[in-house]
Order: structure tokens, then C-alpha cells, then sequence
């Protein structure tokens, strides 16, 4: 069958740089066989890229090892730090917050939910919070890291982390990577994008230099813009903007002050949020809001009054539209990043979104007649992550007893998907979570928002019933006692970075 | 929060055989003394327990042990063999194949395997170590040592249905349960969430929830309002047959004109089912008729129909011991704690629409075909709306060897390959990835696969040998 080689794409285009465009260049070059295409990245230094400290979820350590990326090379390039969770400020009520930390909590026992021995546990001790029992919130609130045990039986193997890390910088990084395997990027802006008249297919694009590429495929990596999905193919939006009402963001870096933090932190704020990204030199900061409810000058002044370190440079505004493309593979185009659709970084899945939309077209990859029966099979998949991410999403704004401002008494108030609604209902009556396949967010991540926000199961589940009350209280703090152990002897994160991969750099 | 006594205090299970048992059993083992558990009618065995196919997927042995149902047990009292799958012979001209068990593919060179495949014409069979050592009537547990390609078998059980219900029936007896007879069952009343049934029209029984075991009598769900959505009607003959050997270490399906025959090979027994197209008014010598389908609802008021009683399909594939397991740990996963039970009811009966339809597609795969025989049977099970959910599957398939999942599917990637690859489906083209090896090295690794899985068979016992030695070795561990 070696002659359907010669229909594979062989000149692939990727139009736009950022985390996006060199993500997508890095892996393609490395999974390629060789010589099998060539791949060209356009990038032009006058249009800006959007990255103000990246945070991320567990997944980001496949895509690196994908492409056989040395973890402390590349946080040391980065200036990374580790993430253990999220800490949500304000949420659910003000003056609350909670930890939703990756990884699972306790241990299942019996095909028994660890959950559910632990809501049954809480009736006889109110005080207790299902954060004690999970070893990356305990770590995180002693500032603490270790690597995990690959040894199942180590209370170290429930350790689960991600990073924090300056994005610009992994971009830049990546570049590197992938220009070692043969990408040739381009300088220059895009003038024109031209069609073949009759299909449609995009078949080259020319620059501001004079210069004219042509292409068999192309990657949309332009940002919201959408240069080639959009303004050229015509894709429509599906817009999210009445379950997910912030638009604008506000965002900048401040000095260090104190210890790097672990964890990302997320404090809810009167019609919107801000995130508090720690990276090796400094932290990123961001203020999400809807800008109907807020002014931009009132969104700034409240970014830089929570800022706990002197400012650096000042704030970068970005426009931004929830949702996504109705395809996001349309003839022989492929939207990747915020071209394809956006939804707020509140759970980090930006990255994790891009890495999807790589994966799954490596998983699908097209000959160069680029057959609807590849990218519709994409966009199903595609699509459907998105709806998985956005109801997780939708959660944090819906669970929530704030009644001090216009947009929490939307939020609170307002109609969700049908299949958000079922799940919540569920935990409701008896604590029951029920996963989707092959559903990005899993039981203990809704378990530790549904819980932080104050969603409380109304009974236990009858099947905890036959369980003895001593049993589980002897159970759960022999578990707390030997994850309490463990973190005690973890190095501080900082220490494990000074020695493992530490950058050097300064502000 | 507070756990004052539970909503659901009395659950009354309708009928015996294999659900009922399986239920009762489940519902007692889960549930604290505060809940009383009854069954009705426990000693009548349906007879359509024979279409649940006598053989278990390699899923159900964590559902088996904990019914107490080890594999000691079922071998030295249930009278089990070993199922590898199900071998399908002249299901069509030239479509032979055996529907083994396997666990996930290896990839070769970080590729999926059928992609190599594919690109140097290799048939998948010749891989596949479940496969070859059903056809050679050998037989070994999977060792632990994932270097060994034995590793990757998996298996059920053959049984006869008969055996387990006597199982499960002397397990139950020891345990609280309250047991009643009764010649019929009446839905007397249904108000807020708790059912007076009528034993016999005199003795009343309050339940707060039923569980309808009664096969395909249905005959408490029958009486609520839900109903039955048939597909098509067919005939089932069963015979048993006395054997001095174990059979092979797998099911047998062959087609013909009429339908088509299973048979299975527990110990002791050969057991023979034959499907065809529903009696003809004069005929005696067929078995009974059965409609397959589902019920609309299958928890419905305060009733869930489990087993035969929500849904009847042929036992083509273990799908039936399958979507039986489902319904009872769905049910145990949303016992209700409100009288209402709302929530509950709409997400079991959303799952079990979904399981039933995704077990069906598997199904329809196997009987919507090209060229199928023009008699009564054939032309009534290659009928009927095409899904849309499978045609998916054979497009992407056919285009590029990949299998679409559709949420919590009972059949996994590797059953799906194995069926298509043995119907005959050929992926057009491959993944590019695979094309990172050179050929002659893929073709090497292949090649490599089946020497090794050539030279392990023959060292394999054969399975009435395996079964014989397993056995004695069990009897003496008890008697130490």
C-alpha cells in the first residue's frame, strides 16, 4: 500500500507562532516520518502573542514526553514551577475557599467511592474537609513537593502535578525544538489567503514581503482572529457568552514577594476573577471580567490593588468571545488554539485544549484530499471535549450562594446545560458522580468543586449504610496520618526547584 | 446532612433464575440490616434464562467474586469452563472467524497495531493468542508476566445456567432474605413512591421499590405504564446434551438457512440453542418464541425491570451475562434515598438506553450485511433502521481503521477490530505514523508475534486436560 504515500499532504503551512503555532510545529516535526512533508511556520514579531504565566493540568507531561522533552531542561527554560491544584478564593461564598487539587482523595475501598466513606466520616466530625485527605492540597498548603512514587503501594504514588510556567518562553523553547527537526519559519505578515476557485481549499498565502506560500494543508494558529477558519472559510461561532458572560481580561506581571506557591490561586471578585500564577522570577496575574458589568478602568485599578508585589510593565487588555468553531477542521484548514474556540483559563485547560486538537488530528491524520470523513470524525471528538470542559467550568459560577453583585446573581440564577444540571442533581441527593467515558475532568476533580462550593449531599449512599462508623474513622485517619507523614519529609517547592531546575533568571 | 432511616426501606425482588438471584444476592450483600429485602417466587426459573447465552465476558469476574461466585466454586461446583469467545463458522460464505477476548492491542513502534496490519496485509487472527489458542482447544490462565504473550487472553466462563441459579439460590439461603410464592402478582396500588402488590389477590406486600425479574413475562413493569418496544420476533429451541469431555474453550455459532445454532461447552454438558424465525401456527417442534427488544422505561414509578424483563437480545455475543451486570450495578449505584427518587430514575433509565443501544450496534453489525440469505430469519434481522452510530463506525473504519467510542460502550476497541476484521472490513488506508518504521522491520515484528504465539500453543493443555488438572488442584487446596 506504499503508494498512498505520495497523497500525504507534503506542504503543511502553520499560520501564527504563540504556545499554539509552535506546538503544533514541535509535535508534527517529531512525529512525522522524516522527509514525509514540509512544514512551514509564519509568524510575524509586530503581531503580539497572549501569555501571561501559563498554568496547566497533568496532561501537559504526555504532550512533553511525546516529544522527549526533558522535564528540568524545560522548567529551567520556562522558569516552571510545579502545580499541585488550585485554590479557589471567594466562590462559592465570600471569605471561603477550598482546594481543588490534582489527583484523587483517600483511597476507594470495597468498590465503594472514597467520597462517600468520607461524607458519612463527616457526621461525626463537621470540622473535617475532604482536602485533608488528599496528598497533592496537603502538600500544597505546606508548600511542599516531591515527585511521585511510580510504586502503587507509596502513598507518594497519589501525587499528581502540572506546571506553571511562562508561556512566551515555552513557545520560544519549542521553536527551538522543532526549527532542530526541519520547521522553517517564515517572518512576515499575512496579506491575502488564497482559495482554489472551485473547492475552496485554501491553497496559499501571501505576505507582506512579496513572498507567496503555497500549501497542501494549513494550520490555523492565528488567535481569535481566526485568519483562515474565519475570515476566509467562513466557520461559524458557537457562542457560550450566556453560560460564561466574562470578556475581558486584564493582565500583568508583579515581583515575587515571598515563597513560590505550589498551586495557582483563584479568588473570585465582584464580575469576575483573578488568577495568581507563581513562576521561578516572578508571577503572572490576570483579571477576568465582563466588561457590561465592569469598566476597564474599574478592572484595573482592582487587578493592581490585589497584586502582592510591585508591578512590572503595565496591564495588557485582551478582548475575548466564549466558545467555539462550529468545525474546527473545515476543507484543509485546522483551527488550533484560541482560532478554534476559547474558554476561560478559570481550570487551565488552554493548553491542554491545544494539545487535544494536535493529538487527535496525529491520531486522524488526512491524506492530502483531506476526506470529509477525517474532519467530520474530528470535529465530533473536538466538540465534545469542549462541552466537557465548559460544563466543569459553568460549575464554578453556578454553585454559588453570592448574592453581592449583578453577575453572581446572573450566574446563580442562570439556566445551564441539561447535562450539567442531571450531574449536579445527582451529587445532590446521595454525593453520586457519574463520568463520561473519556471525560477530561474525573470523579475527585467535581467532587472537589461540587464539595469547595458548598454543594452538600442531602443523604449518604445506602450502599455506605453497612459499613461501620468506627471501621471508617479508624480507616481515614490512618490515611490522614500517612499522608501527613509523607508531606513532612517533602522538601519546600523551592528547594526542590533551587536544585532540580532553577533558572537563575531574574526580574 | 443527616442519615435518618433510609426512604427506601423494603425492596421486594420478582422472580428467580439468574437476574432475580443475581439481584437479591447484590441488593442483600450491599445494603445494611435497616433495609428489608424480599424475593418472590425465587424457584421459578425462566426459561428463557437458556438466551442469556451460557458465557460471561472477561468483565464479570470482579461481579462474580463478589456474588461469591469465585473461580474455585465455579469451577468445582458450577460446572464452568473456560470461554475464550465465541467462534463464529460460516456466518457468511468465507466468514469465519473467532470473536476472542483480548486485552488491548500492543502498539509497535508507538503505533496502533492495526495500522501495521494494515499496511503489510497481515491478517489480525494470526496475532491474536486468544484467538489461535481457541482454534488449537487449548487452554491457560494469563500469567501475570507481560512478556509472555499469553498475557494478553482473556476470558469468561461457559456455563449452564442452571448450575449457577443453584448456586446463587443455596448462597441466598443463608442470608436474611425473606422469600414468598405466589401463583400471581398484582400491582394493587402506586402512590408517592410506595407499591401494594397483591399475592394471589390476598396477601398484600408493601415495597418501596420492586425489581422486576420475571423475564420476559414482565410482570410487574408490564403493569406500570411502561411498554415493550419490539424489534422483531424469533424462535428458540434448547437442548442439553450429557458429555464425557469439556468441548472447546470456546462458544460455537454456525449460520444457516433458518437462523443460526449456538452451542456451549460447560463441564458435564453441551448445550444447544437455536434461533430462528418465530413457529409457524401448525409447527410443534420448535421451542418458544421471543420478542427482542426493550421496554421503553426501564425503572419506571417505583419498578426497575431488570435482565430479560427490560430488555430481550440474542445471545450472538456474551451481551446479554453483559447488560444483566449493568442493569443490577447500575441499580446498586442509584438506590434511591427519597420516595420520589427523581434524579435517580432519570439518569438509570438515560444509562440503560444507552447500554442496551450500544450492545445493540455490536449486533446489528453482525446481521446487517451485504448478500444476506433470503429466508425469513435473515431478511427480518438485516431490517429494520439502519443506526446511525454504527454506520459511523464502519465509515471511519473503512476509511482508516479507526473505531469511534461512544460513551461507556460495552463492547471494547479490540471486540470491535476483531468483528469488522472478521466480517470481512478492510481498512483503506493507515496511519502515516506507522510508515516511521521501514517495512521490512514492521513486517519482522509481525512476524515475530506469531512464532512466538506458534511456538506457545502447542505447550498449552488441551481445555478438558486444563479444566481436569485445575480442578484437582483446587480439591486438595480445600482439603488442607
Amino acid at each position: 500500500m506504499s503508494e498512498t504515500n505520495s497523497q500525504s499532504p507534503k506542504r503543511i503551512i502553520i499560520v501564527g507562532g504563540g504556545s499554539a503555532g509552535w506546538m503544533t510545529a514541535a509535535a508534527l516535526s517529531s512525529v512525522l516520518p522524516e522527509n514525509a512533508a514540509r512544514i512551514c511556520l509564519v509568524e510575524s514579531e509586530q503581531i503580539g502573542t497572549i501569555g501571561v504565566g501559563e498554568a496547566t493540568i497533568p496532561d501537559i507531561i504526555n504532550f512533553n514526553a511525546m516529544l522527549g522533552i526533558p522535564e528540568a531542561e524545560f522548567l529551567k527554560a520556562t522558569n516552571g514551577t510545579f502545580k499541585l491544584g488550585i485554590q479557589f478564593v471567594n466562590w462559592g461564598r465570600q471569605g471561603e475557599s477550598y482546594m481543588h487539587p490534582f489527583g484523587q482523595h483517600g483511597v476507594d475501598m470495597n468498590g465503594i467511592d472514597f467520597h462517600q466513606y468520607w461524607l458519612k466520616y463527616r457526621q461525626d466530625h463537621p470540622d473535617s474537609s475532604i482536602e485533608d485527605f488528599s496528598l497533592s492540597a496537603i502538600a500544597a498548603q505546606g508548600g511542599k513537593f516531591a515527585m511521585p512514587d511510580p510504586n502503587p503501594r507509596s502513598v507518594l504514588s497519589q501525587l499528581r502535578y502540572a506546571y506553571h510556567f511562562d508561556a512566551t518562553a515555552y513557545a520560544r523553547y519549542l521553536r527551538g525544538f522543532a526549527e532542530q527537526r526541519g520547521v522553517r519559519r517564515i517572518e512576515g505578515k499575512v496579506t491575502h489567503i488564497g482559495q482554489h476557485p472551485e473547492t475552496g481549499f485554501i491553497t496559499h498565502i501571501d505576505l507582506e514581503s512579496g513572498e507567496s506560500v503555497d500549501g497542501d494543508l494549513f494550520f490555523d494558529c492565528t488567535g481569535f482572529r481566526g485568519m483562515l477558519i474565519s475570515q476566509t472559510l467562513g466557520v461559524s461561532f458557537q457562542d457560550w457568552s450566556h453560560w460564561l458572560p466574562c470578556d475581558t481580561a486584564q493582565a500583568i506581571a508583579c515581583e515575587r514577594t515571598g515563597e513560590i506557591l505550589p498551586y495557582t490561586i483563584s479568588t473570585a471578585k465582584q464580575a469576575g476573577w483573578q488568577w495568581r500564577i507563581p513562576t521561578q522570577h516572578r508571577t503572572g496575574n490576570g483579571h477576568i471580567y465582563s466588561s457590561k458589568l465592569l469598566s476597564d478602568d474599574e478592572a484595573i485599578d482592582s487587578l493592581l490593588q490585589d497584586l502582592d508585589g510591585p508591578a512590572l510593565g503595565s496591564p495588557r487588555k485582551i478582548r475575548f468571545q466564549t466558545g467555539h468553531r462550529t468545525k474546527l477542521w473545515e476543507k484543509n484548514c485546522v483551527a488550533i488554539g484560541l482560532s478554534g474556540g476559547f474558554l476561560e483559563p478559570l481550570e487551565s485547560t488552554s493548553l491542554f485544549l491545544i494539545q487535544e486538537g494536535i493529538s487527535k488530528f496525529i491520531s486522524l491524520y488526512p491524506t492530502a484530499a483531506m476526506p470529509a470523513v477525517v474532519s467530520d470524525e474530528y470535529n465530533r471528538q473536538l466538540v465534545k471535549k469542549f462541552e466537557q470542559v465548559r460544563d466543569f467550568i459553568i460549575l464554578h459560577y453556578k454553585a454559588t450562594e453570592r448574592d453581592d453583585s449583578e453577575f453572581w446573581n446572573y450566574t446563580r440564577t442562570m439556566d445551564i446545560p441539561d447535562s450539567l444540571s442531571a450531574r449536579m442533581e445527582l451529587f445532590q441527593e446521595a454525593g453520586r458522580i457519574f463520568r463520561y467515558e473519556d471525560e477530561l475532568f474525573a470523579k475527585p476533580n467535581w467532587i472537589a468543586v461540587l464539595l469547595g462550593q458548598n454543594i452538600a449531599p442531602k443523604s449518604v449512599d445506602p450502599i455506605i449504610g453497612a459499613v461501620g462508623a468506627a471501621d471508617i474513622t479508624r480507616s481515614l485517619q490512618s490515611m490522614r496520618s500517612a499522608m501527613q507523614g509523607a508531606v513532612a519529609k517533602m522538601q519546600t517547592h523551592r528547594a526542590f526547584l533551587e536544585h532540580y531546575a532553577w533558572s537563575g533568571e531574574t526580574v | 446532612m443527616n442519615s435518618p432511616s433510609p426512604a427506601v426501606k423494603t425492596i421486594v425482588v420478582c422472580g428467580g433464575g439468574l437476574a432475580g438471584h443475581m439481584a437479591t444476592l447484590s441488593l442483600v450483600n450491599a445494603l445494611g440490616s435497616d433495609h428489608h429485602i424480599a424475593q418472590v417466587n425465587a424457584s421459578a426459573t425462566p426459561p428463557a434464562d437458556d438466551i442469556y447465552g451460557g458465557a460471561t465476558s472477561p468483565e464479570s469476574y470482579n461481579f462474580l467474586r463478589g456474588l461469591g461466585l469465585d473461580e474455585p466454586l465455579l469451577m468445582l461446583a458450577g460446572r464452568a469452563s473456560f470461554s475464550l469467545g465465541t467462534h463464529f463458522r460460516r456466518w457468511r460464505p468465507g466468514q469465519t472467524w473467532h470473536q476472542c477476548h483480548h486485552a488491548p492491542f500492543p502498539t509497535i513502534d508507538g503505533t496502533p497495531l492495526i495500522h501495521h496490519l494494515t499496511r503489510s496485509r497481515t491478517p489480525l487472527s494470526e496475532v491474536l493468542i486468544s484467538a489461535q489458542a481457541a482454534l488449537a482447544g487449548r487452554f491457560a490462565h494469563p500469567p501475570a508476566d507481560p512478556a509472555n504473550p499469553l498475557a494478553l487472553a482473556e476470558y469468561g466462563y461457559q456455563f449452564d445456567p442452571l448450575d449457577w441459579v443453584r448456586l446463587l439460590d443455596a448462597r441466598i439461603e443463608t442470608t436474611r432474605v425473606e422469600r414468598l410464592k405466589a401463583e400471581t402478582i398484582t400491582v394493587q396500588s402506586q402512590v408517592a413512591g410506595r407499591t401494594v402488590l397483591a399475592l394471589d389477590d390476598d396477601i398484600a406486600l408493601e415495597a418501596d421499590l420492586i425489581i422486576d425479574a420475571t423475564g420476559p413475562a414482565r410482570t410487574v413493569i408490564s403493569q406500570t405504564g411502561s411498554h415493550f418496544i419490539a424489534d422483531r420476533t424469533v424462535n428458540a429451541r434448547i437442548s442439553r446434551q450429557a458429555a464425557t469431555q469439556i468441548g472447546q474453550p470456546s462458544r460455537v455459532i454456525e449460520a444457516s438457512e433458518e437462523g443460526w445454532t449456538l452451542k456451549v461447552f460447560p463441564q458435564e454438558t453441551e448445550l444447544s440453542l437455536a434461533i430462528t424465525s418465530p413457529a409457524e401456527p401448525n409447527e410443534t417442534l420448535k421451542g418458544f418464541d421471543v420478542e427482542l427488544g426493550r421496554v421503553s422505561e426501564a425503572w419506571q414509578g417505583n419498578c426497575i425491570a431488570i435482565g430479560h424483563a427490560a430488555w430481550t437480545i440474542e445471545p450472538l455475543t456474551p451481551a446479554p451475562m453483559m447488560l444483566l451486570q449493568r442493569d443490577i450495578e447500575r441499580l446498586l449505584e442509584l438506590i434511591p434515598t427519597t420516595a420520589e427518587a427523581n434524579t435517580e430514575r432519570r439518569e438509570y433509565n438515560r444509562r440503560f438506553r444507552d447500554d442496551v443501544d450500544h450492545a445493540g450496534l455490536f449486533h446489528e453489525a453482525l446481521l446487517r450485511q451485504e448478500g444476506a440469505m433470503n429466508s425469513a430469519y435473515w431478511k427480518s434481522a438485516a431490517g429494520g433502521e439502519p443506526s446511525e452510530k454504527l454506520a459511523r463506525k464502519l465509515r471511519q473504519y473503512g476509511h482508516r481503521g479507526i473505531v469511534p467510542r461512544y460513551d461507556l460502550e460495552p463492547f471494547n476497541n479490540e471486540d470491535w477490530i476483531i468483528l469488522l476484521e472478521g466480517l470481512g472490513k478492510t481498512p483503506q488506508d493507515y496511519d502515516r505514523q506507522a510508515d516511521r518504521l521501514p517495512e521490512a522491520e514492521t513486517q519482522n515484528q509481525l512476524r515475530q508475534m506469531k512464532a512466538t504465539i506458534d511456538n506457545l500453543i502447542p505447550r498449552m493443555p488441551p481445555h478438558h486436560i486444563y479444566v481436569a488438572k485445575l480442578k484437582q488442584y483446587l480439591e486438595k487446596k480445600r482439603h488442607v
